[in-house]
């Protein structure tokens, strides 16, 4: 993978190519460097002073070193302040594009809808949204195990894999108001207007609102959340069980991003979904908690027992809604269990808290980081939907994966994102569906941004470096199951033990 | 006279010592210098094609070429400075030898001359 990466959010500085940052370090590295060393050749010649004879060429020598640092100095902050304007200048833009790309697909979007209505061939407008919908409906039948007749599986891997195909997904997902404004013949400035301000997130939050209307008429489990419990299968509290001792392995704090993402789980089914360290420092301090999250594992749309599926995936983006406190709808399962198990591990509200999540479980942290009655300092989301505003988040995305992008298109005022695109292509993906959503190919890109010099990258590395270190750590790992849908109401607005602004982490009622 | 005294030390050894003392030190500064100035010259970018800067790009890259080019000469001026303070430290080395020798021989010349 080669070091081509991008960084951005955060302020006006919203593009920055990795070369450009490179630059940019080792010119204000010159600049702050090359000054005092000038002053220190100024310093030699006052020792010299004392030696006004015989001193050959060398004073004139160090004059002119003094003179050409100076120099070094100067042209460093002035090419420094070159870069700046020009990452400002590529911020613009890019905001610019965005807010046209935005308004295009709307408009794409509302034109496929009106051509549905009139039955005029769909494919002289639908262009590129008909080949990613049909991407995502292939991979989807895929991850379900259904490959229909005549399916051409490669073809479908390489649209998913496109460079950018992730922002294409989320326009998609944020065009789903206007295409059916288009096909129910809204009028296109008003189609428009509302859709400009409804997003992905209220668009899944009407399909969750829907789902739960039909599923309380017909019992149907299509994406009908539950209630959601967790037990705990491994760690320090079992062996502590089996042993009858206190004492327990010590393990080292991570210490770096790559080690962090490490240590998420990697998501087979009946295995543990959620990694949960406790860091204890002086006696009297409250401890510190870092959560892992592991990405979906059931991509069937019926809610079944496995917590981490596509209901609770399309649930997390809901709840972001502004809709979702008018249609009563709760976070997903997923996010839903890592409160429970945080709140099960011993964590209390106020307890500083960072966490590290994959695809979906990257959704739950970032939804956790969004929340302000956590205190979540820190969370990596590596390749799920994370368009919260949440300063403390880093967004981490290749270009060609899908899944980041189904949360919405990213906005301008997005928290820090890291995105790379892979390299070398991907020419072999190997049996994944989606190998650019591949969780060690995040793991790899984990060990850029360990490696990169991006002074908001570095800041936030620190963090989470000073997070752990020098703390004694315990695990624990849990596994969190969906209630069977006859022992359980649907969740509601009314359950307060799970609403997310409720002053505990995750109500205990569930725990078992 | 107290025979078993120290010769006394004559102004020009005082100022040879100084000078010498000097230059030592100045040496030993101009040779730091020159490590992180020449660790500074490898930190310096040395890209010449930056797409990222479109038409910008030449002034960009004749600017960093000044650049490079002057931490160069910086470099340059630094070691021919170190080689020639190495040089008076030498030179001044020798003459505090003699400076010291002479200052030996009046001495004892002295000494001799007061014994006879």
């Amino acid at each position: 993978m080669s070091g081509d990466y991008r960084v951005s959010g955060g302020g006006t500085t919203a593009v920055e190519s990795g070369e450009l940052i490179d630059e940019a370090w080792r010119l204000g590295l010159a600049e702050h460097h090359c000054g005092p060393l000038a002053e220190r050749v100024s310093n030699v010649l006052g020792i010299l002073d004392r030696t006004d004879t015989g001193l050959g060429r060398s004073v004139p020598e160090l004059v002119l070193a003094r003179y050409q640092l100076g120099e070094v100095a100067r042209i460093a902050g002035e090419l420094g302040g070159r870069l700046t304007e020009a990452a400002e200048g590529y911020g613009l833009a890019e905001q610019r594009l965005a807010a046209m790309r935005s308004l295009t697909a709307q408009g794409q979007a509302w034109l496929t809808g009106l051509s549905a209505r009139l039955a005029l061939p769909a494919a002289v407008v639908l262009g590129p949204a008909l080949i990613e919908g049909a991407a995502l409906s292939a991979l989807a039948l895929k991850l379900l195990g259904i490959e229909p007749a005549g399916l051409d599986v490669e073809a479908v891997r390489r649209v998913i894999t496109w460079p950018g195909v992730g922002e294409t997904a989320g326009r998609i997902g944020d065009g789903a108001d206007e295409l059916l404004a288009g096909f129910l013949g809204v009028p296109a400035a008003l189609a428009l207007g509302v859709g400009g301000r409804l997003k992905a997130a209220d668009d899944a939050a009407l399909l969750m609102g829907v789902s739960r209307a039909v599923a309380t008429v017909t019992g149907s489990a299509l994406l009908a959340e539950r209630a959601v419990t967790v037990r705990r299968v491994g760690g320090v509290g079992d062996r502590e069980q089996a042993t009858g001792s206190s004492v327990r392995a010590p393990l080292d704090p991570p210490a770096s991003v790559a080690e962090f993402a490490e240590r998420i789980p990697d998501g087979r089914d009946g295995d543990a979904q959620i990694r949960i360290e406790r860091y204890d420092g002086l006696a009297g301090e409250r401890p510190r908690w870092v959560v892992y999250v592991t990405g979906t594992i059931d991509f069937s749309p019926l809610a079944g027992g496995q917590a981490l599926d596509l209901t609770a995936d399309i649930a997390s983006v809901a709840a972001r809604s502004e809709l979702a406190d008018a249609l009563g709808l709760q976070p997903g399962a997923a996010e839903r269990a890592v409160r429970q198990a945080l709140t099960a591990a011993g964590a209390e509200p106020g307890d500083e808290i960072v966490g590290f999540g994959y695809s979906a479980g990257g959704e739950v942290v970032a939804n956790l980081a969004d929340d302000p009655s956590l205190n979540v300092v820190g969370a990596v989301n590596f390749g799920g939907p994370g368009e919260v505003e949440a300063s403390q988040l880093l967004n981490v995305r290749h270009d060609e994966d899908l899944v980041p992008g189904t949360g919405g298109a990213h906005r301008a005022e997005a928290p820090l994102r890291f995105e790379v695109r892979l390299d070398p292509p991907l020419d072999d993906p190997g049996d994944f569906p989606a190998p650019g959503h591949a969780i060690d190919a995040y793991r790899r890109t984990a060990a850029l941004v360990d490696a990169t010099s991006q002074p908001d990258v570095v800041a936030f590395r620190t963090r989470l470096a000073e997070f752990v270190e020098g703390r004694t750590l315990t695990e624990s790992t849990w596994v969190a199951e969906r209630v069977p849908a006859d022992a359980a109401a649907p969740p509601s607005a009314g359950s307060a033990p799970t609403a997310p602004a409720a002053a505990a982490i995750s109500p205990s009622t569930d725990v078992r | 006279m107290d025979l078993y005294a120290a010769p006394p030390v004559s102004d020009a050894v005082v100022l040879a010592e100084r000078r010498l003392d000097a230059v030592r030190e100045a040496l030993a500064r101009v040779r730091v210098l020159l490590v992180e100035v020449d660790w500074q010259c490898g930190a310096l970018p040395q890209r010449r094609c930056l797409t990222w800067l479109g038409d910008a790009a030449q002034a960009y890259e004749l600017k960093l070429g000044e650049l490079i080019g002057r931490a160069g000469l910086a470099r340059t001026s630094l070691e021919q400075a170190e080689r020639e303070l190495a040089g008076c430290v030498d030179r001044f080395e020798r003459e505090l030898e003699q400076a010291k020798a002479a200052g030996a021989a009046a001495a004892a010349a002295v000494a001799n001359g007061g014994a006879r």
